[in-house]
């Protein structure tokens, strides 16, 4: 018998005890230290709308006065972001302008919530 | 891959927990042999088993349908017991001892006669544990898990040719090993 043939008839030690429970057990420790996943903040809700809506609602009365100051003024406003930034300062007072940013920030925000992955669909 | 591996992993990630027990039923012996022959020590080799059944079930996404199974788990196998060979080395060496020096409990005589029965197989045994770790890890994976010596070297994570130099010395220093044992027991009266 060569040793090419030996090596391939290797005895294998055998095994004192099965290891099956102790595997299992082991896995079912693990699945149970795995973190459940985080369930959703609940997103604030003023008045039966939702962070986005509101962002949506507030952008859209600004767009739409922002339009009538720029029909007034017989100016055609801009679907681009320079545009809206032009409708911006369209707009006659300052206070005007800080709740057209306001209204921009807030749709950002709204929209940035709105594009993010919702984490319980990945729940078996 | 055999159709019942297949079947078996197929149900283990549908949750069913009879497959993974007839995987583990399955493969424990064989795994435990090699693990054996990688630490040396019964204690460690049975741990170190169960780390590859683990493991393996919670990367079994990870594991592609179309390979046979057995070398993916062998593979994790030989990961993981090179992991704790180098714990084990780093350990010894912290205590100021040399791995060599550490006792190992297969070097009992008692405890290897009572895992293989057959002296001539227990003297080839010996040899073979006392290769080198990378050239003990090739002659396993090749001639008892009669794997071929691509998927040795992607278990080991070296060329095709590391893996046949580390071949072709585990069989120079068995030649030399075996022999010098026989020419020893020819001596005695």
């Amino acid at each position: 018998m060569t040793l090419d043939d030996r090596l391939r008839a290797l005895p294998t030690p055998a095994l004192a005890r099965d290891l099956t429970a102790d595997v299992l057990n082991r896995i079912e420790q693990l699945e149970r230290r795995r973190p459940a996943p985080a369930p959703e903040a609940p997103g604030r809700r003023l008045w039966g709308a939702s962070r986005a809506e509101w962002a949506t609602a507030v952008l859209a009365i600004m767009a739409a006065v922002a339009l009538g100051v720029s029909i007034t003024t017989g100016q055609l406003p801009l679907m681009s972001m320079s545009g809206v930034f032009r409708l911006g300062n369209l707009l006659t007072g300052p206070s005007d302008r800080l709740l057209f940013v306001t209204g921009l920030a807030l749709y950002a925000l709204g929209l940035f919530s709105s594009l993010r992955p919702d984490r319980r669909a990945s729940t078996p | 891959m055999s159709t019942s591996d297949r079947d078996a992993v197929r149900a283990i990630r549908g949750g069913d927990r009879e497959a993974l027990v007839h995987l583990v039923q399955l493969y424990q012996g064989r795994l435990f042999g090699l693990v054996l022959m990688m630490v040396r020590n019964p204690a460690a080799a049975e741990e170190v088993t169960q780390d590859t059944f683990v493991r393996a079930y919670s990367h079994l996404d990870q594991y592609d349908d179309n390979r046979p199974f057995y070398p993916w788990l062998a593979a994790i196998a030989v990961r993981l017991s090179q992991n704790w060979l180098h714990q084990h080395s780093r350990t010894t060496r912290r205590e100021g001892t040399a791995l060599d020096a550490a006792p190992e409990p297969l070097a009992d005589a008692g405890v290897l006669r009572s895992l293989i029965a057959s002296e001539r197989d227990r003297q080839l045994w010996q040899a073979v544990a006392a290769l080198p770790s990378g050239e003990r890890t090739a002659v396993l994976l090749y001639y008892r898990e009669e794997m071929p010596v691509r998927d040795v070297a992607e278990a080991l994570g070296v060329t095709t040719g590391t893996v046949k130099t580390l071949l072709f010395r585990a069989r120079r220093h068995l030649h030399a090993r075996l022999e010098a044992e026989d020419s020893i027991q020819e001596m005695r009266p």
